[in-house]
């Protein structure tokens, strides 16, 4: 029989010293994976009762957002709306209600699946990790965090909350195609965080998703978002990108042509935000 | 009769198990087992073509309650799950467990336990060893590559079609034209996953609980693999989550009969989702070349049809598919020389079978396109061209099968047409920008109304009981399978004895109670059943008259609701009650219908779509459907009807396929990755509804079930077309494919 | 481990191992088949019921985490013998045809009319996107919903 641990803090959880807990958080992904493949030495960590992982709010210039916040509560959050734009788009788009309902923003980060669409958000808006263990807390970039369909978490670590920059100067979005308009993992996905600065958008931080990883940056396309033209020069810098990442792929010149639309939805998302805030 | 002076027919009756559904009452078999049920999973292959070398269930076995059925304790006979009657003599080429896997999801055991969760855990340690084989993953190759598959010896299984003179068709044309279309393997995706209970009675019955489309169908293959005569065999039509014709061949119920009779327990076979899709059936895929003979007028003097299509692993009805087909093509278009020649191969893919339309949504996506780019090609005009050569009322059908009948095609074309507002938004109009293009397009499709005239035998026959209270009692072989069917054969009884609908009971399918009906199919229920229950209600009616004149010694007649005799009026309830006593007879009268028609049904679908040219994502933004359904019973449900239909078509056109990699590995095991329209997709669907009543139907009822999914993914694909300026002919339209095509143009 | 929970306004007590769904929880523990099974992987909606008034997939909601908690399964709906607002609806639209989908799809109507008493078209459509129907085309639903909404929004 499967060993079922609901600890109540960090600290709780880390006293289970045992190798191989799994991590349970909103079970979206975990359930499908593991129902009915427990082995009956397994240790499952249900994370749902530490509220240490939980919670949004603003703290010495940053916005704290708990591992276990939902899309649903990202999506809904006033802070997130304000200082992390990027994460509420991504959250909004992700899945349906009943999985936004369920879903968390650690364990999107966590599966590290290349189509998430939380992690290039994260990644855009500069947002790290707070990465606990028993042996104690790490900040890591998110971008650092996903790998190839696993992330680069060592053993018994887990993440505890997200950091980012609350910068009131900065905008961000998050835009994704998808296989239909709604419910449906990104076919390609890409989110930017810069700050406008006269037409134009400086100190850019630009990642793409679905190129093999969950986050990956575009240093060309953030170049191009801070110098005129971009409307054709960032296409382009997103096109080498894959080219660049998924060379040979079958679904290159697809992605391609997303990008194409993706980087016209940008511009006009950013543009949309730069007058909102004037 | 005023159609305006109807009670029901026509009327928006809400169907009488609504309530029950919305309150989470309504029982599927997975809601409500007998106590001592064993439940089964079936042990799939996890190959697409290998023989069973070993199956080590010993760690399942160590697990309480475990049974473990293999192949090599079932019984070996082959049979066709597409059968539905004894002598149709299909090909036969499956057993009910297999150790020669033909696709991945065949069926090599069953594993059984007190819970699903015992017996999935069970099922989780089971190893099994297989020897590859090649695997027929490629339509074109699998002639040449079907012994891999089958011992058999059968290649593939031609059938073709023939009429009028068809070498001087083409000799004498102006023009000929020619398109290959190609359309996929769909999942019917019924929301309730497939599953069957079968019951070990005493008195050597065995009893079946299935959400099927033809009981007697089910008592037929039960009957091949048990050692019993028709009349021990009982088959129950159980509550039923969906089918769309998934569940029409009986895909586990040899398995699950078999099973509960070698274990004497009452069985219950249940499938998951993923389960489901790889171990049941799909549409059939084909691959059509469809060629048109014009003479100079744009007046159609032949075609040629050449098809390909794929059974999947095993024959089962797809052979029936390919054939119907070519039945089609001579009752929508004005044909006077017609070749048909079709091909059905098999590949180590999951099953064809039945699936809503049963090869006409596959012949009229062919036919509807090529006229469509034939047109373009020619400079002719599509709408047109359609009114030029469409069928026209009291046409006979020159390949043999019943006539036309009353058919509306032209109308359903002219009226939609201009209720849409064709001429105004044929065109295409591109953005400012370039990237996206609106357009619309248009296509006409016929279905039929039961098998008379075919290779089938049509026949249904049922009883009304007029009880002591009025209310009555109609016994049927008919299968609810969502669409409203019990409640409009309630609403005909309901209109021909002036009883309220709402007392009149209407029975679904039990072999040991019903009377024969050949099962719902090939859209015969409202034409056929339905004509029976108008029959047998009048029949009964005659009965109560005629008695009640003897009782009461005048002329009786049954006027809105109850019976005037003489200057006398009684309620119903009394005269049956005076009936049974006094001349000891009671109202139940049986009626056996074989009709002598079978019409066809027709519709015009209009969809405008726009599409984007980077995303590739296509919107379908007004859909116009038209019908000529003779007449509505009950409207809601006919509506009904069509918006699940097109839901289903457009799914066909952009995005709906069961895809496999060469190495015959299925690429999507669940929604995720099979997508569908979803609601937010949706278009909002007008509806146009021409009611002309045809000859043979109850009130001029005639089919709409299948039809109504029959035009949406040509009229979808065309809109596309017109809309890129491209000849795309392979679907489904994906992103993928439509960015590419836009990218080339 | 035991846990204790609400379900559909009762205190009720159920035994859950690791990986027992809550759906297990609801149809076998409790006997609440109205919640129906259609895909086991959140995709298909069939069995949603409402978690402290979300709407949640319950074949992917661990059911432990249902611990202290309220759930609302289609049989919670009624009361008094009286339908839903939005049960009515559905029954008045011939919004349910096999009837398979029809609970799930009324639980996600009825989490997006307690936060969202006026929904339009599309906020309906974006409610039920994760809740597949293959009978109906949805249009009947949507107009189920928005009728049920009208209903509602007459009485205050």
């Amino acid at each position: 029989m499967t060993a079922l641990e609901r600890p109540r803090s960090l600290s709780e959880l880390f006293s289970l010293r045992r190798a191989g807990v799994t991590f349970v958080a909103g079970g979206t992904d975990w359930i499908i994976r593991n129902r009915g493949r427990l082995s009956d030495d397994a240790v499952v960590a249900d994370l749902s009762l530490i509220d240490e992982m939980r919670g949004i709010s603003l703290d010495g210039g940053y916005l704290r957002i708990g591992a276990l916040e939902t899309m649903t509560s990202l999506h809904r959050s006033a802070l997130v709306r304000k200082y992390a734009s990027a994460l509420a788009d991504a959250a909004y788009v992700m899945g349906s209600e009943q999985i936004r309902n369920r879903a968390t923003v650690g364990g999107n980060v966590a599966n590290s699946s290349p189509a998430a669409d939380t992690p290039p958000a994260l990644a855009a808006l500069g947002a790290e990790a707070v990465v606990a263990s028993a042996e104690g807390k790490r900040r890591v970039p998110v971008e650092e965090i996903v790998g190839r369909n696993k992330n680069n978490l060592a053993e018994g670590e887990l993440i505890k909350e997200f950091i980012i920059p609350a910068d009131a100067e900065r905008i961000s979005a998050f835009l994704k195609v998808g296989s239909r308009s709604q419910v449906s993992i990104s076919r390609i996905n890409v989110a930017a965080a810069a700050r406008p600065q006269g037409g134009l958008y400086k100190e850019g931080r630009l990642f793409v998703g679905t190129l093999g990883v969950a986050a990956r940056r575009c240093a060309a396309a953030e170049a191009a978002m801070g110098a005129p033209g971009l409307e054709k020069s960032l296409p382009e810098a997103l096109c080498a990108l894959a080219a660049e990442a998924i060379p040979g792929r079958p679904t290159l010149p697809y992605k391609q042509s997303a990008l194409r639309a993706l980087a016209q939805d940008l511009c006009a998302k950013l543009a949309e935000r730069r007058a909102a805030d004037e | 009769m005023n159609k305006e002076d109807y009670k029901y027919i026509g009327r928006c009756v809400i169907r009488e198990d609504a309530a029950d559904k919305v309150r989470g009452a309504y029982d599927y078999l997975a809601d409500s087992l007998p106590q001592d049920t064993l439940v089964g999973v079936p042990l799939l292959s996890s190959q697409p073509n290998a023989l069973v070398k070993n199956i080590d269930a010993s760690e399942a076995e160590k697990i309480e309650g475990v049974v473990v059925l293999t192949f090599r304790d079932a019984p070996e006979n082959k049979y066709n799950s597409g059968e539905w009657f004894p002598g149709q003599n299909d090909f036969r080429d499956e057993s009910i467990l297999t150790g020669h896997a033909r696709h991945v999801g065949d069926r090599i055991a069953l594993v059984l336990a007190d819970d699903e969760k015992t017996a999935r855990r069970a099922l989780s340690k089971i190893k099994v060893e297989y020897e590859p084989l090649p695997v027929v993953a490629d339509i074109e190759k699998a002639e040449e590559m079907a012994h891999f598959l089958h011992e058999d010896g059968e290649e593939s299984f031609p059938g073709k079609l023939r009429y009028g003179d068809v070498e001087a068709a083409f000799a004498a044309a102006a023009h000929i034209e020619s398109d290959v279309v190609c359309t996929q393997k769909i999942h019917h995706a019924a929301l309730e996953p497939h599953c069957v209970l079968a019951i070990p009675r005493p008195e050597k019955v065995i009893e079946l609980h299935t959400p099927c489309q033809i009981i007697f169908g089910v008592q037929h293959a039960v009957a091949q693999v048990l050692p019993l005569p028709l009349s021990k065999i009982r088959v129950v039509k159980a509550n039923m989550g969906g089918t769309f014709g998934g569940k029409q061949e009986c895909v586990f119920e040899p398995l699950c009969a078999w099973a509960a009779w070698k274990l004497r327990r009452p069985v219950f076979i249940t499938t998951d989702r993923g389960e489901t899709i790889a171990a049941t059936r799909t549409r059939a895929a084909a691959r059509g070349r469809v060629t048109t003979a014009l003479d100079a007028g744009g007046r159609i003097i032949g075609r040629k049809f050449e098809i390909l299509m794929d059974a999947g692993a095993y024959l089962t009805g797809t052979k029936k598919v390919m054939m119907v087909m070519g039945k089609k093509a001579s009752r929508l278009y004005r044909v006077p020389a017609l070749s048909y020649e079709g091909r059905v191969v098999r590949t180590s893919t999951t099953p064809a079978g039945a699936c809503r339309g049963y090869g006409s949504p596959q012949i009229h996506t062919i036919t509807e396109i090529h006229t469509d780019l034939m047109c373009r090609r020619l400079g002719l005009d599509p709408l047109r061209f359609r009114l030029d050569n469409l069928v026209h009322d009291g046409d006979k059908d020159l390949g043999g099968a019943s006539d036309i009948g009353r058919a509306r095609v032209i109308e359903c074309l002219r009226e939609g047409a201009e209720r849409f507002g064709w001429c105004e938004c044929r065109e295409p109009v591109t953005s400012a920008d370039g990237r996206f293009v609106t357009a619309a397009g248009f296509a006409c499709c016929t279905h039929g109304n039961g098998y008379y005239k075919t290779a089938y035998h049509d026949v249904t026959r049922m009883s009304l009981r007029i009880l002591e209270d009025g209310s009555a009692i109609l016994r049927t072989a008919i299968h609810e399978l969502g669409s409203g069917s019990i409640t409009a054969l309630a609403q005909i009884v309901a209109e021909v004895t002036g009883i309220d609908v709402s007392r009149v009971t209407v029975t679904e399918g039990d072999t040991t109670f019903s009377s024969y009906d050949v099962g719902c199919q090939a859209s015969r229920v409202i034409y056929v059943c339905g004509e029976c229950a108008r029959l047998v209600s009048e029949k009964a009616v005659k009965l109560l008259c005629t008695k009640a004149s003897e009782l009461y010694d005048a002329a009786a007649e049954l006027r809105g609701g109850s019976l005037v005799a003489g200057d006398k009026e009684i309620g119903l309830g009394e005269v049956v009650r005076d009936i049974m006593r006094k001349t000891r007879c009671s109202i139940d009268v049986s009626c056996e219908h074989a009709p002598e028609s079978n019409p066809a049904s027709f519709g015009v679908h209009f969809a405008q779509i726009t599409a984007d040219k980077l995303t590739g994502l296509v919107k379908v933004g007004r859909y116009l459907a038209v019908h000529d359904v003779g007449q509505s019973i009950n409207r809601n449900f006919v509506e009904g009807q069509i918006y699940g239909g097109v839901q289903m078509g457009i799914g066909m056109a952009l995005c709906e396929e069961l895809d496999y990699g060469a190495d015959g590995m299925p690429k999507a095991d669940n929604f995720d990755k099979y997508h569908m329209v979803n609601a937010p997709d949706m278009p909002e669907v007008e509806v146009m509804l021409i009611e002309d009543e045809e000859p043979g139907g109850p009130y001029g009822a005639k089919s709409i079930g299948e039809i109504c999914t029959v035009p949406v993914a040509a009229a979808v694909v065309n809109a596309v077309n017109r809309a890129l300026g491209t000849s795309l002919t392979e679907l489904p339209l994906t992103p993928a494919k439509i960015a590419a095509a836009a990218k080339r143009q | 481990m035991r846990i204790s929970l609400k379900v559909n306004g009762k205190r009720r007590m159920a035994d859950v191992g690791a990986d027992t769904r809550l759906i297990d929880m609801l149809r076998n523990d409790f006997r609440l088949t109205g919640v129906k099974e259609g895909c086991g992987a959140g995709e298909c909606g069939a069995c949603t019921v409402l978690l402290d008034g979300d709407a949640v997939c319950s074949c992917v909601v661990p059911a432990v985490q249902a611990c202290g908690r309220e759930v609302t399964t289609i049989e919670g709906l009624e009361a008094d013998g009286e339908l839903d607002a939005i049960q009515q609806a559905f029954i008045d639209c011939d919004a349910t045809q096999c009837g398979f989908c029809t609970p799930g799809m009324i639980m996600s109507a009825k989490a997006l009319l307690l936060k969202n008493p006026h929904p339009t078209r599309g906020e309906i459509k974006r409610a039920i996107a994760g809740n597949i129907c293959r009978c109906t085309g949805y249009l009947p639903i949507v107009n189920a919903v928005e009728a049920a909404a009208k209903r509602l929004g007459d009485k205050e």
